[in-house]
């Protein structure tokens, strides 16, 4: 290695040796409100990805420092106060830094099981885009599905004599009893309310599971096919309500052929065709 | 005080009446429902200073949302803060909260924590109700908010706990920073932040960009809480003066008295923080005290509060650069500066 013969430039010595934080007075303006122009304390957190590092780039602080200010900044097993303050800045930036990259990597790894073969390692590109669709999809019928509870919970109730205004959902304890059904409603009476069953017809793995607001009877619910949450697999289409003395019970069969795959479908208001549960079926 | 603090008051005062206002009028219908409710009802409308209900409404705003949009949200979050509140204050046997008696006194522990309950409730109640504001995905998506926080909290409060409960008296400003992060900054500054910006923009913006603001802000918030326990003026701080010290609560000045005391100091101080809090003399309270005094542990706090809301001002111009200019963009800008000189 070649060494210049020329006198070797050195940097000036530095105003100051450990970085000004006090954002207050620090000569930049850091402090100023933020009604006139404020600007950042002098270079805290530039970096980022710089762990370990003073934020301001500098080295750190630890032990290194000299007390600016005399008496008043040293403790008495000589460590300034401000330098310990900077060494818990530093372990501030680092904290956060490695609170982010862990909270970066569990946001990636959440998608691995779900690779294009069922299996774990690498998905298929597309693959965390369906699935967060797919979760999309399936929270949003859930919230769907809350929001018909609350809103039936807020609706208006019609008062016995007709003449009152409306009651508020919260106000249970004020409420009168419920109309008594009129002629024109008389069509609209749901049957008697039964308990949720299911009942599948496989000849391989299945998993079931279904999810229903309340209690349903059998003339307001319909089911709607299963369609595959991912691939163009062919739906399920054989999906059922029947009464089983006191349930009701969604029967659905599955095709000896159906690919393995997920499947979901909704269980709707015979009247609105709105969703009022979700039905899903695993095919292993 | 300064400019920037002055803004903070005013839109604190304009906010959070805006907030409680909200509240007073949901705790109203509830509290006609059962007893428990009546109970849940006191610390909300114990009138706060609803720092979280206006700072989730100003970051609403200065995303671009009304403050109708925001305000189940901002009330939600009040009503979580006070059950956070109820069993924090049983687990730490406070006996103050806002100036007046702790539920728990009022009414012992087995009702008060049932309160605590209700409240945990009664706060998932106004999310729900967000769908009729702001759609099914963005109701969704604040519930999910939601939970995370109170996940982080509740973790953030085993770690301290776990600290007393085995006296571990090995932490570092590092654990300590940790703790708070999950304790104190998720919902008092991230959170808020977090579900402002989501609503604010339908969810059209990451939200990892606020953590650093939030948590640097945050942390700076709770040392100065910690500080105002020690040397505060008990009217304006509302909960009874050194509690901390009889909890043996892990605050940066014990980290740091114990990191400079040694020998028979170091033992006295530890044989101090292994008494239950009832069995903890006021002389043996007063040198430790004094102790934090003479080792300048104040001072230090101080200045890493300091250091903190600098790096969360920071912090501010890369999480609010999209937001929109105005008083609720300043108001959150000055934050930093309000925390350090509320008294």
């Amino acid at each position: 290695m070649q060494h210049s013969k020329t006198k070797r430039r050195t940097r000036p010595e530095p105003e100051r040796t450990e970085p000004n934080r006090a954002f207050r007075t620090a000569p930049n303006g850091a402090g100023k409100s933020p009604n006139g122009a404020a600007t950042p304390p002098n270079g805290v957190g530039k970096s980022p990805n710089g762990a370990g590092k003073s934020p301001n780039g500098a080295a750190t602080p630890d032990g290194a420092a000299t007390p600016p200010n005399g008496a008043s900044e040293s403790a008495p097993n000589g460590e300034s106060t401000r330098s310990s303050a900077f060494r818990a800045l530093n372990d501030a930036y680092r904290l956060v830094d490695e609170y982010l990259r862990q909270g970066q990597e569990m946001a990636e790894n959440i998608w691995l099981p779900f690779g294009e073969n069922g299996m774990p390692g690498w998905p298929s590109p597309g693959a965390p885009e369906r699935f967060m669709r797919s979760l999309g999809d399936m929270t949003l019928a859930w919230v769907e599905v809350v929001q018909q509870w609350t809103n039936a919970q807020a609706a208006p109730q019609r008062p016995p004599n007709g003449s009152a205004g409306p009651f508020e959902a919260a106000s249970t304890a004020e409420r009168k009893a419920p109309a008594p059904p009129s002629a024109a409603d008389a069509h609209a009476e749901p049957g008697p309310r039964r308990e949720l069953g299911v009942s599948v017809e496989a000849k391989g793995r299945v998993e079931v599971s279904v999810d229903l607001a309340g209690s349903a009877s059998s003339d307001e619910l319909e089911a709607g096919w299963l369609q595959p949450a991912k691939g163009k697999a062919a739906p399920i289409t054989s999906v059922s309500l029947r009464v089983d003395g006191k349930k009701l019970v969604v029967h659905i069969v599955v095709p000896e052929k159906q690919p393995r795959g997920t499947y979901n479908g909704l269980l709707l208001d015979s009247r609105s065709l709105k969703a009022r549960g979700t039905v899903s079926v695993v095919v292993r | 005080m300064s400019e920037a603090s002055d803004l903070v008051r005013e839109l604190l005062e304009e906010y959070g009446t805006l907030a409680q206002r909200a509240l007073a009028s949901f705790l109203e219908r509830e509290r006609r429902r059962a007893e428990v409710y009546e109970l849940a009802a006191d610390y909300p409308l114990r009138k706060g200073r609803s720092l979280r209900a206006s700072f989730c409404i100003a970051a609403a705003r200065a995303f671009g949302a009304s403050v109708d949009e925001a305000v189940r949200s901002a009330v939600s979050l009040e009503l979580l803060h006070s059950a956070f509140l109820v069993h924090d204050d049983i687990e730490d046997e406070s006996e103050e909260r806002r100036g007046l008696p702790s539920l728990h006194r009022l009414h012992g522990v087995p009702s008060a924590l049932n309160a605590g309950d209700a409240l945990v409730v009664l706060g998932l109640k106004p999310l729900f109700g967000n769908v009729a504001t702001l759609g099914s995905r963005i109701a969704w998506r604040v519930m999910e908010e939601a939970e995370r926080m109170v996940r982080e909290s509740v973790e953030g409060q085993a770690l301290e706990l776990r600290w007393r409960r085995e006296n571990t008296f090995a932490v570092t400003e590092a654990d300590y920073l940790e703790m708070t992060l999950k304790k104190t900054c998720w919902y008092t500054t991230i959170y808020p932040c977090r579900i402002g910006a989501l609503i604010g923009t339908r969810d059209g913006i990451h939200l990892d960009r606020f953590v650093r603001f939030g948590f640097f802000l945050g942390a700076a918030f709770q040392i100065q809480d910690d500080l105002l326990n020690l040397t505060g003026d008990h009217a304006s701080y509302g909960k009874e003066l050194e509690g901390d010290l009889r909890e043996g609560k892990r605050t940066l000045m014990l980290i740091h008295v114990l990191s400079q005391l040694d020998g028979d100091a170091r033992a006295r101080l530890l044989r101090l923080l292994a008494q239950p809090r009832a069995d903890k003399s006021e002389r043996e309270l007063a040198w430790l005290r004094d102790e934090m005094l003479r080792r300048d542990s104040f001072g230090y706090a101080r200045h890493v509060a300091h250091a903190l809301a600098g790096a969360a001002l920071h912090e501010f111009g890369s999480a609010f650069s999209t937001a929109r200019e105005g008083r609720d963009k300043r108001f959150i800008q000055s934050l930093p500066y309000w925390v350090l000189e509320r008294a």
